[in-house]
């Protein structure tokens, strides 16, 4: 009852987010944003980063591939329960395929045999389905710690964590399962985007903006599942001289 | 078979109409494949030295992208009214910054090939092109949209993404908030990225 009473009021908050950033600029928050993304960024240098050099250099990459598939596979109920809230029957049923696979052939989703059998992973979380049921993104927010997000996909992350079976199932020792899935999946991101971000200290003009367009531009692609809105391109000639 | 045929005749009129309508000509997309394989021929060229891989990429990106149309996009509302001289002085530094950023980056690439994929048309002289680029150094295949300007018959790159980030949506992101923390002036950006360049 208090976790239907929780999304109840999260849900209420993203709708409302929604509707009040069609009159609103989209990085209402700028200035907590920027203190925000600065902290970040000295924990990420002192911590994350060479935590996330260290985990590299002694894990092969085969073993870190298949940590990152088992964790995956864990996601698959969040991604199911996406899908079919956002009408993707068929996308919904390869991610029921795929977990049955994976959780038996390929070792409790240690292997990925199913994408080898063409059927690739359809991750979706709820902030995709709020974007997908019309929900506007709110303004952008810097969260401590997890970095660019926006008020809807805030929203969307915490209905995916109390939905998680993780979450809703008790049983001893859950609390340290659940805090061991979220540091061990987060350690594995760091580590895939290491070339990325160090990519972005080294060449962006306005490493601020640079996090932010990246974001939403991502979270843009992942929300259209990849296909492009030529309409929604920015017009190359609003500022031109010569055409 | 003939009553199917006639039955659906409608339905691929109609599509075919539609498809006239949105795809890109075959132009853009001959254009994008055969630039592609200029640019890698370049950089899979094993015959010459390092510096001169560099000159020959650094006048093929000449050749290939819209720089001017690039460049005053990339300032978004700063382009407006700008003086022609400051513009210049931009547009100078934006590009030697941008192909310091290409040669850091052309070692990593060789052995690559690519293939269109298939076009449309956001509007007449508007076109996206749809590639694949797969082997060499990619793990594993990469799709990449490329956006051709055509203007008199003549083609150029003005924009590409890959895993949905735009390149030029991004540089304009990044130049528009480094000129407004810096008291709105076209000329800061310019400092900045000749800095970046002559590093």
């Amino acid at each position: 009852m208090r976790l239907v009473f929780l999304i109840i009021t999260l849900l209420s908050s993203a709708l409302l987010m929604g509707a009040c950033s069609t009159f609103a600029a989209d990085d209402l928050l700028a200035g907590y944003n920027h203190r925000m993304f600065n902290g970040n960024k000295a924990v990420d240098q002192a911590m994350f980063e060479p935590v996330a050099k260290g985990y590299r250099k002694i894990t092969p990459q085969p073993v870190r591939g298949s940590i990152n598939n088992a964790l995956a596979n864990l996601r698959a109920p969040t991604d199911l329960l996406n899908n079919i809230l956002q009408g993707k029957i068929g996308a919904a049923v390869d991610t029921t395929v795929r977990f049955g696979i994976n959780s038996t052939l390929g070792l409790a989703g240690l292997f990925d045999p199913a994408t080898d059998m063409g059927i690739t992973a359809k991750p979706e979380d709820f902030g995709q389905t709020l974007a997908v049921w019309g929900v506007e993104s709110g303004s952008y927010l810097v969260l401590p710690f997890l970095g660019p997000s926006n008020g809807r996909d805030s929203v969307g992350l915490v209905v995916d964590v109390v939905t998680h079976p993780f979450f809703l199932v008790q049983y001893q020792g859950a609390t340290i399962a659940q805090v061991s899935r979220f540091s061990i999946n987060s350690l594995g991101l760091r580590t895939e985007a290491i070339e990325l971000i160090d990519n972005l200290d080294e060449n962006s003009l306005d490493e601020y903006a640079a996090y932010r367009s990246l974001y939403e531009q991502a979270r843009d692609h992942a929300i259209r599942d990849g296909a492009i809105a030529i309409d929604d391109l920015p017009d190359f000639d609003e500022f031109d001289d010569d055409y | 078979m003939l009553f199917r045929l006639i039955c659906f005749t409608p339905i691929f009129l109609v599509f075919w109409l539609m498809s006239t309508d949105v795809k890109a000509g075959p132009a853009e997309e001959a254009f994008v494949q055969q630039q592609a394989s200029v640019g890698l021929q370049i950089l899979q060229d094993k015959y010459i030295g390092e510096t001169e891989k560099n000159i020959a990429f650094g006048e093929f990106i000449d050749s290939v992208i819209d720089s001017r149309k690039v460049s005053r996009f990339v300032l978004g509302k700063y382009a407006r009214n700008l003086d022609s001289v400051v513009f210049d002085d931009f547009k100078h530094a934006f590009d030697r910054y941008a192909k310091s950023v290409y040669q850091d980056n052309l070692t990593k690439f060789g052995g690559e090939s690519f293939v269109v994929t298939g076009s449309i048309d956001r509007k007449p002289g508007d076109a996206i092109v749809n590639t694949t680029i797969s082997g060499g150094a990619l793990e594993k295949p990469l799709n990449v949209r490329w956006r051709v300007r055509t203007k008199n018959g003549i083609s150029k790159i003005i924009d590409l993404e890959a895993f949905g980030i735009w390149l030029a949506v991004q540089q304009r992101s990044e130049i528009t908030s480094y000129i407004a923390n810096n008291g709105g002036k076209v000329e800061s950006a310019t400092k900045m990225l000749q800095e970046r360049s002559d590093r």
